[in-house]
């Protein structure tokens, strides 16, 4: 990982210091080993990671002369001084840096040919680099059976432990879940859980990027490749809206691994994953990967060759129109504005939707109020939580407000369900449709405020207009207050600037039975909010073209199914919640006959007689870009590595638009959860396996025993959309007045009670 | 007999000076009423200064000046933490004054709370000291029953409550650091400087750290004067120190004598009776384990700071550890690269790696397998270790075996030739 | 130049071309190779039966052919292939694109892989060149004859 924080040379204040006979300058405050490196002399460090906190000065590695000062310093803690001089070169420091190797491989096992570190080693780097090249140890070294299962994701192997205490210091100071610890004392230390339990957490896997040697490795990657044998990509995550900065490594053709980015993206993940994020990927060789293209008659299914699906479709999307295009949350802009120019040229007339909540009035005041991005909630002294649940949705998030508050802020979170976050400081819970209620009552402590910045919930708060309308007010009313989305889908905001609205009038327009052909992209309307509706409205339509990379759904009914690339496997960009523009750069080529689905949609318009004048996702981009106002002025060389801004406002859609409407039919309001490890994609993953989750009804105490549910195991959930059965269970903190369903799940069947635009609903809970 | 006694004047007294009665009798508490009477805090704080009283717990340094490091305008509450993690090897002062002057230590710590502007003192002791924690949990509560402690205490507008910790057996918790990380609940590990204690403590606030017989000085010196106290001692080290003997002389024990009075010569054989019948002096560890090591040429040093200074060694935690001509200085070595290598936290590498590797050579060089070029390579690890390392506790480890193998080279040859010429076997380390 | 300079340079050829020719009946009869000569490649394993080889790659790193193919497992109680804590599970050589330079031999750890003096390796299907693992730990089923020593500099 990146060890060594960035330093902002061109800061106002930079003091003048000189290292090893050179003058140089640092803005004040900056680390000696910060600016060491800035200045491009590496100190070697260990223990000393500036995202986990202050230093700790626990490896001794970094032992550098400061003239004037008695004995060597720790760099990793001494911060540069005006005209300070300091020297990393003389023979001292040398044999101090020897020194300290020398002792750290004293006990580490000579065992490099078979460490999955071995090749990518801080340790074994910095050994070439700085250490002995020989040992005077002669005696046994310390050993300890190996490895030991941290967790079903997490490998540790004890003997290889420098103990830099990086792995403990993550788990204690940025996750705060306080379940590592070191164990023993002295030589003896180890590596360990505090109950003696596995290490279960949403950010585990971060520790595996940390450990500066192999003793936390990662399960699903072990002895899967070596270093010499992989191909590293920067890209995107594409499981939640945040935007999470990655890496993707190749081995033999696809995805074996995804990491942080040796640089992090300081405004976005800064060098976090969740465990999603990191171990999601088994999921692009899942079993039900749509690995060929297929056509489907009333006699057979067959699997044929690519030219002569895109044929079939095109036969398809040829004929009398209408037709619609529907666009998962997982779609890429490029696929997007593929789809638009489908629907204004060749397929004239058609819809083009995303099954996303698309634009919402409601939210319009919010959205105005100035935006802030993720590194901002480090410095709010005031976090306002409205509605949400980041901890599962917008994972990293979790993380920024953990620190804010870490670092003296206040979080006051207002929403239907009590979260992880929840406990952080004062907590309104309030039933659906009067998150009014919990934003009043959150909003006092504005005003004592001085960076106040809200998190709101879009998914949340796109029913609640009067909520939205408050919190615009108090947005409005503070001064320095700034707001960010907690966006509900992957790509929503990208789609949406290119004013592809929700799926509201598309469901009609299929129900209506006036469709040809409807033409799924990344989309599974049947696994989505209003699944029941979706179900009876897709049985209308003459013919479906799924463009997806899974089966299930839609792809198990469509007369074609064009294998699409996943989102590790294809270019493109992706609009996060903070409206950052980001590229997605394939980590390695789809299996079998799959395409990226901009290489689909562009063959597809050839057969249709249209074909565009570009043939690059960075030529559909730069194309998406001159025509919809919302990406101007973006390319993919201004996106670059980090991502770039969208600064105009999407353009406002009239159709699908969803808010107001009070919440349908009868019983107890329904709050949807959901779960960071019960999607589908924490699903099919099989490295996921030990920690997925699944479905299930919570009732508050009270609630189940006034309805007689407090003995019963499963209940039944009827709204007027639909209905389904799941396990229930009753937890005495969880909030009366409303019943907690878990979305999103697979097969769970949750989807079925909501409507398609995910307005409020009422459900009837009885025992099943 | 030179001996003064200032912190253990239970030995003059005839009474119980562990019950609170006994000690108000023998004058006890005069130096808080005094002080809570017609003293500003800054007064007292003026006497410390004054009085010239060091550290008692090893280091040394002059307490008033550390008192007066904490800042004044914090926002945090001030806290006095009494170090009674009396671990260092050879070192038992502090058990007698908990155990028989347990009330004295109390009286210090509430004025030393007084003068920084505390009102809250925590004891951390060590967990072997069991007799020693009950002995002083019935102290504290006669002393809350007396008025002694908690609100208001003595009639006057001060608050003052003392904490009793008792630690868990680690010898790092006596580092001062390390102790506050403990008794905040953590692993005990000492902690990065700056900040020292006394900007951010216990719990990030301002605290003054001392040792037992530190405190303990405190009510003579606010009772009787600073003035008073720096006439005992020398000038740059005033007033007494206890001396906790122990080793082969005839009466080893814990003596309270003035500082610089007396040569160490003096205390081996006139105060601890010499040696046994056939024996003398070979080396003595002055400071407890901690320190170098002083041969028989030292033997005329004087017992105070400076003198020990000149001498190579330090006065430490005056721990006098004594070997006679019947001793191995290379198992001493061993036994003490043990005790350092199990005690060591493992927080920074060269004391982790390097205090075991140093007793894996020096175990094999007593086992009789050593091997010349290993006297080279003992020296080349302590000079890995020393001055690289967060606290202590590594030099602690360096010094007495980087002093024995030059000062007793010849041993150190010789087991490396014969091995271990101990005349009984060892007894059995442990983990 | 001078006669007798010519004369002395053609001593070899002269002094050869009246030696009756020597006929080795390949392959009934192979010629020896030198000791350090490098041809196929050979797996060992301990005396314990287990596999030296740890499926480390780093001969596939050294290699400069790219014709060696590695893929890991872990050793399991019930199923243990070599002394570490992995094996190759897969170890593959294309003998078409080995060049012989002997790099894996120089990088290997743990001496798992070595030239041997085998040098017939022709097959009759292109896939068939490329070794298994089974293949490089059997002993070469046509062994080749190795020099005693280095012979005189005649």
């Amino acid at each position: 990982m990146s060890d060594y924080a960035p330093v902002n040379l061109s800061a106002p204040d930079q003091i003048e210091f000189e290292l090893n006979r050179r003058r140089l300058a640092a803005p004040a405050g900056t680390m000696l080993v910060d600016a060491a490196y800035a200045h491009g002399v590496e100190v070697p460090v260990f223990c000393y990671e500036p995202r986990l906190g202050g230093p700790i000065g626990a490896c001794r590695m970094c032992l550098v002369h400061v003239e004037g000062m008695r004995g060597l310093q720790t760099a990793c803690s001494t911060q540069v001084q005006p005209d300070m001089v300091v020297r990393s070169d003389t023979d001292e420091v040398r044999d101090a840096h020897d020194g300290v190797l020398e002792l750290l491989l004293a006990n580490h096992p000579l065992d490099c040919p078979v460490c999955d570190k071995g090749g990518e080693c801080p340790l074994q780097d910095r050994t070439f680099k700085f250490g002995p090249g020989k040992t005077q140890f002669v005696e046994h070294k310390r050993h300890f059976p190996k490895p030991l299962d941290l967790s079903s994701l997490i490998a540790l192997d004890r003997e290889r432990c420098i103990t830099c205490f990086r792995c403990v210091r993550f788990s204690q100071e940025v996750a705060e879940d306080g379940h590592l610890i070191m164990r023993e004392r002295g030589g003896d230390s180890e590596i360990a859980t505090f109950t003696g339990d596995h290490y279960t957490g949403r950010f585990t896997g971060n520790v595996i990027d940390l450990c500066p040697v192999g003793a936390l490795t990662s399960v699903p990657y072990r002895f899967v490749a070596r270093p010499w044998d992989i191909k590293n990509t920067p890209s995107v995550c594409g499981h939640c809206p945040v935007g999470c900065n990655l890496e993707l490594t190749e081995h033999e053709g696809h995805v074996a691994r995804v990491t942080g980015r040796p640089n992090p993206n300081y405004s976005v993940e800064e060098g976090w994953l969740c465990d999603k994020a990191r171990f999601a990927y088994p999921e692009d060789r899942a079993p039900d990967r749509v690995r060929q293209p297929l056509i489907r008659d009333a006699a057979a299914t067959r699997e044929v060759a690519i030219e002569e699906a895109v044929e079939a479709a095109a036969l398809l999307l040829g004929r009398d129109g209408p037709h619609a295009f529907l666009l998962g949350p997982g779609a890429t802009v490029e696929e997007g504005f593929l789809a638009q120019e489908l629907a204004s040229g060749p397929c004239r007339g058609a819809l083009v939707a995303q099954l996303g909540l698309g634009d919402a009035p409601a939210l319009a005041g919010l959205r105005a109020a100035p935006a802030a991005q993720l590194d901002d909630i480090d410095r709010a002294d005031l976090v306002v939580l409205v509605g949400g649940d980041p901890a599962n949705q917008q994972p990293v998030v979790e993380l920024r407000i953990r620190k804010a508050v870490r670092g003296g802020g206040r979080l006051v979170s207002a929403g239907p369900r009590r979260h992880p976050l929840s406990g952080l400081g004062p907590s309104y819970i309030t039933p659906p449709g009067r998150l009014l209620d919990g934003v009043r009552a959150a909003g006092p402590a504005f005003r004592a405020a001085r960076r106040p910045l809200v998190l709101w919930d879009e998914a949340d708060l796109a029913h609640e207009p009067a909520a939205a309308a408050e919190l615009a007010g108090l947005l409005g009313a503070t001064r320095g207050a700034r707001q960010l989305e907690l966006g509900a889908d992957v790509n929503g905001a990208g789609l949406s600037a290119l004013g592809i609205p929700g799926a509201a009038d598309l469901v009609a327009a299929l129900e209506q039975g006036t469709i040809t052909t409807l033409l799924t992209i990344h989309a599974q309307p049947a696994e989505s909010a209003g699944a029941a509706r979706w179900a009876e409205a897709l049985g209308r339509v003459g013919a479906v073209v799924a463009l997806a990379s899974h089966g299930g759904g839609i792809a198990d009914s469509a007369a074609v199914v064009l294998p699409a690339a996943t989102h590790r496997e294809q270019e493109g960009v992706y609009v996060s919640m903070a409206k950052r523009a980001q590229r997605l750069r394939p980590g390695a080529a789809p299996p079998g006959g799959a395409a990226p689905g901009w290489e689909l949609l562009i063959a597809l318009a050839h057969r249709l007689g249209a074909a565009p004048a570009y043939r690059s996702p960075a030529a559909t981009f730069a194309a998406a870009a001159a025509a919809r106002p919302a990406l101007a002025g973006l390319s993919y060389d201004v996106i670059g590595e980090l991502g770039a801004l969208l600064h105009a406002a999407p353009p406002a859609t009239t159709n699908g638009a969803v808010g107001g409407g009070g919440a349908d039919g009868t019983g107890l309001p329904l709050v949807t959860t959901l779960r960071i490890f019960g999607d589908a994609a924490a699903h099919r993953s099989d490295a996921l396996s030990g920690v997925r989750q699944g479905a299930e009804v919570v009732l508050g105490a009270g609630e189940a025993e006034r309805r007689g549910l407090a003995g019963a195991a499963q209940v039944r959930l009827q709204s007027p959309h639909g209905a389904c059965t799941l396990p229930l269970r009753v937890d005495p903190r969880c909030p009366d007045g409303a019943v907690h369903a878990t979305l999103g799940v697979p097969g769970a069947g949750v989807e079925r009670l909501l409507a398609v635009d995910r307005s409020p609903v009422r459900v009837e809970v009885t025992a099943a | 007999m030179p001996q003064r006694h200032i912190v253990y004047l239970h030995r003059e007294h005839p009474g119980d000076m562990a019950q609170l009665p006994e000690y108000v009798k023998a004058g006890g508490y005069n130096g808080l009423m005094k002080a809570l009477a017609d003293m500003e805090p800054d007064d007292v704080l003026y006497q410390l200064h004054r009085s010239g009283v060091r550290g008692r717990g090893g280091a040394g340094f002059p307490m008033g000046r550390k008192a007066s490091f904490l800042p004044k305008d914090s926002p945090r509450p001030a806290y006095v933490v009494c170090n009674a993690d009396e671990s260092e090897p050879g070192t038992f002062k502090d058990r007698e004054i908990m155990e028989f002057n347990p009330f004295q230590l109390l009286e210090g710590i509430v004025l030393a709370g007084y003068a920084i502007g505390s009102n809250h003192g925590y004891i951390y002791i060590r967990g072997e000291y069991e007799h020693q924690a009950r002995v002083l949990d019935r102290a504290i509560a006669q002393a809350y029953e007396g008025g002694y402690l908690g609100s208001g205490l003595l009639r006057s507008r001060f608050d003052f409550d003392i904490t009793l910790y008792r630690g868990a057996g680690a010898y790092i918790c006596g580092e001062e650091t390390g102790l506050l990380d403990s008794l905040e609940g953590k692993r005990g590990q000492p902690r990065l400087k700056p900040p020292f204690p006394a900007v951010a403590g216990l719990y990030a606030s301002p605290t003054l750290i001392n040792n037992v017989e530190t405190l303990t000085t405190v009510p003579v010196i606010v009772a009787k004067g600073a003035d008073w106290y720096a006439t005992l001692g020398t000038e740059k080290s005033t007033g007494t120190k206890v001396f906790s003997v122990s080793g082969h002389v005839m009466k080893p024990g814990n003596y309270e004598i003035v500082m610089g009075d007396t040569s160490l010569r003096e205390l081996l054989y006139d105060i601890c009776g010499g040696f046994r019948p056939g024996h003398d002096f070979k080396a003595c560890w002055i400071g407890g384990s901690s320190v170098p090591v002083l041969t028989a040429e030292h033997v005329d040093t004087r017992l105070d700071y400076e003198s020990c200074e000149t001498a190579g060694t330090y006065l430490g935690s005056a721990g006098c550890i004594v070997m006679d001509d019947s001793g191995c200085i290379v198992r001493s070595s061993l036994r003490l690269a043990h005790f350092y290598r199990h005690e060591s936290c493992g927080k920074c590498t060269p004391c982790r790696e390097g205090t075991m590797w140093m007793e894996k050579v020096l175990q094999r060089i007593v086992d009789g397998e050593g091997r010349m070029e290993d006297l080279e390579l003992l020296e080349s690890i302590m000079g890995r270790i020393s001055g690289r390392v967060l606290c202590a506790l590594a030099d602690g480890a360096v010094a007495p075996i980087e002093s024995a193998l030059r000062l007793f080279r010849d041993d150190f040859v010789h087991a490396v030739e014969h091995g271990s010429p101990a005349r009984e076997p060892m007894a059995p380390m442990g983990a | 130049m001078s006669r007798a300079a010519a004369l002395a340079g053609f001593r070899v050829t002269f002094s050869t071309m009246l030696r009756k020719p020597e006929v080795i009946g390949y392959p009934e009869r192979k010629t020896p190779v030198f000791p350090r000569f490098r041809g196929r490649h050979r797996l060992w394993t301990h005396e314990n039966g287990l596999e030296k080889c740890v499926g480390c790659s780093l001969c596939v790193a050294a290699c400069p052919a790219d014709c060696i193919r590695v893929v890991a497992e872990e050793n399991t109680p019930e199923r243990r292939v070599s002394a570490g804590e992995r094996f190759a599970h897969i170890y593959e050589i294309n003998m078409l694109r080995c060049i012989f330079c002997g790099y894996c031999e120089l990088a290997c750890p743990f001496d798992a892989i070595t030239l041997e003096a085998e040098y017939e390796m022709s097959e009759r299907e292109r896939h068939a060149e490329i070794y298994t693992k089974e293949m490089l730990l059997a002993p070469h089923p046509k062994p080749v004859p190795v020099r005693a020593e280095e012979p005189d500099a005649e």
